[in-house]
């Protein structure tokens, strides 16, 4: 099966991904590490196993912000670091999508043929009282598939 | 670990408790099926100073309908655990409630000690409209520990 396991640079996201390993994961399942960043202008990164694969057909003349490769290259290591020496099929999904992130994370969950997805509860939003992010919400009420929401 | 599967009479249910053996399992695991059937509530009616007689047959009806209700749901897990391979640990809690399902259930990991609440998107309840059951809800924004909300 493959999972998605959907992170921010919180905290939270990499408790739920530690947690999922530790508890979820079978051997025989595949992870996508799946992170969007909101963009006026359309650009995915694909990295797979840890070289860029390849420059998609619509890229656009513009290039990703800076801030968002610094972002995109930090959380790649930071995952790649968790990753690579465990035996684990993997592959991180980075995007830069015009789409409402939660939105983004369910187009992904199909694109990937992901059988289930694991998100925290909150991220690293402004409003940090509710109880569930506004994301994981959006996640979870629009999944078709089976959603494992970690709390802190 | 330990899991604390969430239950009622729906398919949804059954259909979580399938996902989560199918996907989730491994030998070690403990698993715990719990149910909180719902008992509305017995009332006195009071008129003109006199109270009327206590329904004790309604009662006793109730008690008899609920147990009949438990059993069932009792004997349907039990017998997909029967059928599958290798020994699961497992127990049934049930308890039975008024209303406050939810909280019930998050109770109830908690007493457990369960790692995580597997629960179904929806149950048997009336409103159909909503995407999430009231319970699961209840339970997403409650519990303490990570909860698999399995959709159909």
């Amino acid at each position: 099966m493959k999972v998605l396991i959907s992170v921010d640079g919180s905290e939270i996201a990499e408790k739920a991904f530690e947690w999922y390993l530790e508890n979820f994961h079978k051997s025989q399942n595949e992870i996508v590490v799946g992170h969007v960043v909101e963009k006026p202008s359309a650009y995915h990164a694909h990295f797979a196993g840890g070289a860029v694969s390849s420059i998609p057909k619509d890229y656009l003349a513009e290039e990703i912000p800076e801030e968002i490769q610094r972002e995109f290259q930090l959380l790649k290591k930071k995952y790649d670091a968790k990753l690579k020496n465990r035996e684990i099929k993997y592959k991180l999904v980075f995007e830069a999508t015009q789409d409402k992130l939660g939105e983004a994370i369910v187009k992904m969950v199909d694109k990937e043929h992901c059988g289930a997805i694991v998100t925290g509860s909150r991220g690293m939003g402004m409003i940090k009282r509710a109880i569930l992010g506004s994301v994981s919400d959006y996640v979870m009420h629009n999944s078709k598939v089976p959603v494992l929401i970690y709390h802190a | 670990m330990r899991a604390l599967i969430a239950v009622d009479g729906s398919d949804n249910a059954e259909h979580a408790f399938d996902w989560y053996f199918g996907n989730i399992h491994k030998d070690e695991n403990e698993v715990i099926i719990g149910h909180v059937a719902e008992q509305p509530s017995i009332y006195q009616p009071y008129f003109g100073g006199v109270v009327a007689p206590f329904p004790v047959n309604e009662l006793e009806e109730m008690i008899r309908k609920t147990k009949r209700e438990v059993h069932q749901l009792m004997t349907k897990f039990e017998n997909k655990l029967h059928q599958m391979d290798g020994k699961v640990h497992h127990r049934f809690v049930f308890d039975v409630i008024n209303d406050a399902t939810g909280e019930a259930l998050v109770r109830l990991a908690d007493k457990e000690k369960c790692d995580i609440i597997i629960t179904g998107s929806r149950g048997l309840g009336v409103v159909r409209r909503t995407i999430l059951g009231s319970v699961s809800g209840y339970i997403v924004h409650h519990a303490h520990v990570p909860v698999l909300v399995c959709h159909k």
